[in-house]
């Protein structure tokens, strides 16, 4: 069996791919998590302009 | 001859930062992008598989980067938090608040896939050794300095109280690091080396390293981008539309 294979469905396949899975996941999910953010900001509002008296 | 000098302090506004972080992020993103490609290639498909461990220890080229960035991004975390406390600039406290999230990120990474390599290698998917707790209470550290950031409602205040926890959690960093070596644990001793000569194979290395550099510049991405959010969401509107001319 070449290396390839033995990485793709070895008795630790489960636990390689987890990582690098899990890995892929939370990196990606920053990233449009931070691109959704990005497109919408908060708009700053000074409290003067909320009508607060400061 | 003239001297080319550099106006750091300049960049103390967030103004003339947001512009620098706008030419900055395309370059470290598409950088971070080309190295884990590569590392992911050398380490899934060109390094041989370890005599003992198998194909499992291929977990390490996530492990490792993620566990470094984790420590490495918590100590800058501290010195931000502490420079923005001291000196009273907003953008220090930015970029700690802007470092949080992605060092709580790589923390939990490293927990999961060294909970993901334990289970093959050690039998188990936990321990309460040295290694693994410090690394746990690292992870509490950071949802506290997010957490604690988020309840007070004025970011000034906000940024001294995380500043004084960010800066109590600091000492837990050099615990974890050498908690290998001050106590008997069942995680594995470093085999990257400054001072003494690395104990890994170079066709292991050379992966490990090039994630290292992805993870470092992926890691300054994402930093300068939520920076950018939060000088948008936290200053006055004009001061970033006034830099950018």
């Amino acid at each position: 069996m070449n290396r390839t294979a033995v990485l793709f469905d070895g008795a630790h396949a489960l636990y390689v791919w987890g990582s690098y899975g899990l890995t892929l996941i939370a990196m990606g999910g920053e990233v449009l998590l931070l691109l959704r953010r990005r497109r919408a900001p908060k708009q700053h509002v000074s409290p003067r302009d909320q009508g607060i008296r400061v | 001859m003239t001297r080319r000098t550099i106006h750091w302090y300049k960049y103390a506004s967030p103004g003339n930062l947001y512009r620098l972080a706008g030419h900055l992020i395309p370059w470290c993103a598409v950088a971070a992008g080309i190295l884990f490609t590569v590392g992911l290639y050398l380490g899934l498909f060109v390094a041989p598989a370890d005599f003992q461990q198998g194909d499992a220890y291929r977990v390490l080229f996530v492990h490792v980067p993620a566990a470094w960035m984790g420590m490495l991004l918590y100590v800058l975390l501290a010195f931000y938090a502490a420079v923005g406390w001291v000196f009273n600039t907003r953008v220090s406290s930015m970029m700690a608040s802007a470092l949080s999230i992605t060092g709580a990120m790589f923390t939990f990474l490293s927990l999961i896939t060294g909970s993901l390599w334990g289970r093959p290698t050690w039998g188990t998917w936990w321990v309460w050794d040295a290694r693994t707790t410090s690394t746990l209470i690292l992870l509490f550290l950071y949802i506290g300095f997010i957490s604690l950031h988020s309840a007070i409602d004025d970011p000034r205040r906000a940024d001294r109280a995380a500043a004084v926890l960010a800066l109590v959690g600091v000492v837990n960093v050099p615990i974890i690091y050498f908690s290998v070596q001050w106590w008997s644990t069942l995680h594995q001793g470093a085999t990257i080396r400054i001072v003494n000569k690395t104990t890994m194979a170079g066709s292991m290395l050379a992966p490990l390293i090039v994630m290292i550099a992805a993870c470092w510049l992926y890691s300054i991405a994402v930093v300068l981008v939520r920076l950018r959010c939060l000088i948008l969401e936290r200053e006055p509107a004009g001061t970033v539309r006034v830099a950018a001319k």
